[in-house]
C-alpha cells in the first residue's frame, strides 16, 4: 500500500542572494548566512562554498561560478531532506526562471521581456519566430540537471519543467500566426490556430523528447508545470491533447504529474478525463486562513476539481497545496493535518493524497520556507497517525 | 465623413521596466526598500507620460504603481477586509485575470464602501492636467470581488460612486479630468453566456457626472456591438470597444467612441499608418460619424515595457496624423 500524504515540493525555492549575485563583491553577511544554513542542513560542501564566496565575484572563473550554482542545488536538496520530504529536486537553483530555462534551449524562440504575473512576481515572455524543436544539447541540459540531483540524494527525485500550453501562452506566436494569416484566416482565427499549432509543436518536438530522455536516465516520475492551463477554457481539449503528447511513449509505472495553480480547474473537464497523467499537484490553500481550518475555506476550484475526477471515475493521485506560498504566516502542523484529512475525505482514498505547497516556494525567504516545509512534514505525520497509520 | 478625432488615450495599465522589476523583486526578498521600487516605477510613469506629449486627449502614467486594478481601492477605501502579513500586498486570494497569465487579489467587501478610509491619490501621480484614471467599472467590480456585506449590486454601485465622488476634489486637484471605467467582465460573461443584466449603470454614471469628470466606460474582450447598449442611455460621455473582438458592421452608437485598437496580443509595434487606416476602416464599417478617441485594447500590461512604450509612441504619431487630417 502506498504511503498516505507523501510530501513533496512543487518546484522552485528562492535562490539565495549569493547564488543570484555571482558577479558581486565578497559580502560577509552572505557568507555568514550561507555558512549558517550549511550547518543547519549539514551540507558537506559548505567549506568549499565559503572559499568561493570569499572571492571577489569579478575574479571568479566560469567554473567557480558554476560550482556555486551546483552547491546551491545541494543546499536545497539538503533543505528538502531536512524537512522530511519524500520526493526532492533542486529548487530550480540552476535555472533562471520557468519560461527562460526552457526557451533558451529552443532555437525558434527569442525573449521579449518580463511582464507582471502578480504582486512582485513576473514572467518572461518570448517571441516564437521559427519552427519549434529542441536539439540534443537542450535535452542533455535537463538530463544532466536530473543526474546531478540523483547523485546527491537517496530520496526519490522528481524533475519538473514548464509545459507546452504555458510556454505558448506566455509567448507571442508570431511565426505560426503569420503562417495562418497567409492561409487566409482572419486575425483572431489566425491567432487561435497559431496557438494550437505552437502548443502541439512544443509537446511533440520539445517536451516529449525531454520527458523520454529523463525516463531513460532513471526518472521514476516527471512533473510538467502548467500554471496557464485554464487561461482559455475553450482550449481544454488542446491542453489535454498536448499533455498526452508530452507523455507519449512513457512506460507504464512511471509517474506522470501535472502541476497547476490559481486556476479555475473544473473548466478542463470533461476533456481532462482523457488525460494520461496520473497525478495532479494543485493549489488548495489560496483562499484559506493560516490560523485555523474550516472546510469551506478550501479553494472552491480545487474542491470542484477533485469532485470532477470522482464524477468521471478517474482515480488520480492528488497533491494538495497545504501551504500558502503568499504569506509569511507559518501554518501549524495541526492546520496542515486538518487540510490533508479533509482532502482525503474528498478524494475518498488517503493513499492517493499527497502534501505539497500551493506552488513553488520561491516567493518566501528561506527562514519562512523551511519552517513551512518542516510543518508540512509534521502535519502529514499527524494526519497519518489520525488514520492509524 | 463627419467623424471627428478627439485624441488618443492610454486605457489600462502598462508594464514596468526591467529596473523597476528588479527592484520590486529585491524588495519582495528583503534586499531593497519598497521606496526604491516606487521611485523606479515613478520614472517609468514619467517616460510613459513623455511619450504622450502630443496627440492625447487625456494622459496617464500607465498606473505602473498599481499591483492590480482593485488593490489601491481595496487598500484605501473603507469597506474592504484588510488581512495578510504584508499590508496591502496581501489582500485576498490570487485569482486569474480573465484569459491572461496576470492575476489579481480578490478583495473581500465586508462593510459599507466609503472614501473615509483614505484617498486614491498616493496611487496616482500628480499630473499637469487632462489626466486619466482607469478604474474598475461597477459591473466588473461586483463580479470579481467577494461579498459578505452587499446583497444588491445597485447598493454596491451607489456606494462605490459616492466614494469616488467624495474623492473627486482631490483627484481634480491632482490633475485628473477623466475617469475611464474598465469593464472586462461584460465581454467575458457575454462569451460564456453568463452576462447578468443589471440596471444600475445609468444611476452610477449620473451621480458621478455631477462631479464634472469626463466619463468613459471601456469593454475589453467584448464584441462592442453587444456591450454598448448596456450604457447607451446612461450619462457616460464615451464608450470604448475592443477592436479585435468587435463586429463593427453591427455597431451602432450615439455616444462618442474610444477605439481599443493597439493590440497587446502582438509584440510587433503597429505603424502609425496602420493604426490610422484601421481606425478609419472600423468607423466606416460601423457607419459612425461622431467623435472618437484611439488607444490600446487595455492590455498593455501583457506587453513588456520597451515594446509597450514603443506602441504608445506609435499611437502618439497616429494621433498627430489624425489631428492633422482634421
Amino acid at each position: 500500500m502506498k504511503k498516505a500524504f507523501a510530501c513533496q515540493e512543487v518546484g522552485s525555492i528562492q535562490r539565495p542572494i549569493w547564488r543570484q549575485q555571482l558577479e558581486a563583491k565578497a559580502n560577509k553577511e552572505w557568507v555568514k548566512s550561507a555558512m549558517d544554513w550549511g550547518e543547519k542542513f549539514n551540507v558537506e560542501e559548505r567549506g568549499e562554498l565559503r572559499q568561493l564566496l570569499e572571492k571577489d565575484g569579478s575574479k571568479r572563473s566560469a567554473g567557480e561560478k558554476q560550482r556555486i550554482v551546483d552547491i546551491a542545488s545541494i543546499y536545497v536538496i539538503r533543505m528538502l531532506e531536512h524537512a522530511g520530504l519524500d520526493r526532492v529536486f533542486n529548487g530550480e537553483q540552476p535555472r533562471t526562471e520557468m519560461y527562460d530555462m526552457l526557451a533558451k534551449q529552443i532555437p525558434g524562440i527569442k525573449t521579449a521581456g518580463f511582464v507582471n504575473s502578480f504582486d512582485a512576481n513576473y514572467f518572461r515572455k518570448g517571441i516564437i519566430d521559427g519552427e519549434i524543436s529542441v536539439n540534443q544539447e537542450g535535452i542533455d541540459w535537463f538530463v544532466d540537471e536530473f543526474r546531478f540531483v540523483q547523485k546527491h540524494t537517496q530520496h526519490a527525485v522528481k524533475p519538473c519543467f514548464t509545459g507546452p500550453y504555458t510556454m505558448v501562452d506566455w509567448s507571442y506566436v508570431e511565426y505560426y500566426r503569420k503562417l495562418n494569416e497567409k492561409k487566409g484566416l482572419k486575425p483572431f482565427a489566425a491567432l487561435r490556430q497559431a496557438r494550437a499549432d505552437a502548443v502541439l509543436g512544443f509537446a511533440r518536438h520539445v517536451l516529449n523528447p525531454i520527458v523520454r530522455a529523463l525516463v531513460k536516465a532513471g526518472a521514476e516520475i516527471v512533473q510538467i508545470d502548467e500554471p496557464a492551463a485554464t487561461t482559455d477554457e475553450s482550449e481544454s481539449a488542446l491542453f489535454t491533447e498536448a499533455m498526452n503528447e508530452c507523455f507519449k511513449g512513457v512506460p507504464k509505472g512511471t509517474g506522470k504529474a501535472i502541476h497547476m495553480c490559481y486556476s479555475n480547474y473544473p473548466v478542463l473537464f470533461p476533456e481532462l478525463a482523457e488525460c494520461k497523467a496520473d497525478s495532479y499537484l494543485i493549489e488548495f490553500t489560496n483562499h484559506a486562513s493560516v490560523s485555523h481550518f474550516k472546510p469551506d475555506m478550501v479553494s472552491p476550484e480545487a474542491y470542484k476539481f477533485i469532485q470532477s475526477f470522482n464524477e468521471y471515475k478517474v482515480p488520480v493521485n492528488m497533491g494538495v497545496g497545504v501551504i500558502d506560498i503568499h504569506s509569511d504566516l507559518v501554518e501549524s502542523p495541526e492546520v496542515i493535518k486538518e487540510r490533508l484529512l479533509h482532502a482525503a475525505k474528498l478524494v475518498g482514498d488517503a493513499s492517493r493524497v499527497q502534501a505539497n505547497p500551493d506552488c513553488g516556494l520561491r516567493t518566501r525567504r528561506w527562514e519562512i520556507a523551511v519552517q513551512k516545509l518542516v510543518n508540512m512534514g509534521r502535519g502529514a505525520q499527524l494526519a497519518r497517525e489520525a488514520l492509524g497509520e | 465623413m463627419g467623424m471627428h478625432f478627439m485624441g488618443a488615450m492610454l486605457a489600462g495599465q502598462v508594464s514596468r521596466s526591467a529596473d523597476t522589476i528588479r527592484l520590486h523583486r529585491l524588495a519582495r526578498d528583503g534586499h531593497a526598500k519598497k521606496e526604491e521600487f516606487l521611485a523606479s516605477a515613478s520614472k517609468d510613469a514619467q517616460a510613459i507620460l513623455k511619450a504622450q506629449a502630443q496627440g492625447f486627449a487625456f494622459v496617464s502614467g500607465g498606473q505602473v504603481e498599481w499591483l492590480d486594478l482593485f488593490r489601491p481601492i481595496a487598500a484605501t477605501f473603507a469597506g474592504f477586509e484588510r488581512k495578510g502579513s504584508e499590508g496591502e500586498d496581501a489582500i485576498g486570494p490570487v485569482t486569474r485575470w480573465f484569459r491572461t497569465n496576470t492575476f489579481y487579489r480578490k478583495p473581500h467587501v465586508n462593510k459599507r464602501i466609503s472614501a473615509e478610509g483614505g484617498e486614491l491619490i498616493p496611487f496616482l501621480p500628480k499630473l499637469p492636467g487632462k489626466g486619466l484614471a482607469c478604474l474598475p467599472a461597477p459591473y466588473t467590480f461586483w463580479r470579481l470581488v467577494e461579498h459578505s456585506y452587499y446583497q444588491e449590486p445597485a447598493e454596491f454601485a451607489a456606494d462605490y460612486a459616492a466614494a469616488l465622488a467624495a474623492s473627486a476634489p482631490h483627484l481634480k486637484k491632482h490633475g485628473y479630468d477623466c475617469l475611464l471605467f474598465l469593464n472586462p467582465s461584460v465581454g467575458y460573461d457575454l462569451s460564456r453566456n453568463q452576462f447578468q443584466k443589471l440596471d444600475w449603470a445609468a444611476d452610477f454614471f449620473a451621480s458621478l457626472k455631477k462631479t464634472g469628470f469626463t466619463l468613459g466606460v471601456h469593454f475589453p474582450l467584448a464584441d462592442g456591438s453587444k456591450a454598448l447598449p448596456i450604457v447607451e442611455d446612461s450619462s457616460v460621455d464615451f464608450v470604448g470597444v475592443d477592436c479585435i473582438h468587435t463586429d463593427f458592421a453591427k455597431l451602432h452608437s450615439k455616444k462618442d467612441l474610444f477605439l481599443g485598437l493597439v493590440d497587446a496580443a502582438r509584440i510587433g509595434v503597429e505603424s502609425p499608418a496602420h493604426l490610422t487606416q484601421q481606425a478609419r476602416a472600423c468607423l466606416q464599417e460601423a457607419g459612425f460619424s461622431g467623435n472618437f478617441y484611439l488607444g490600446p485594447n487595455d492590455r498593455l500590461f501583457e506587453v513588456p515595457y520597451e515594446a509597450g512604450l514603443d506602441k504608445v509612441k506609435s499611437l502618439a504619431q497616429a494621433a498627430k496624423q489624425l489631428e492633422a487630417a482634421k
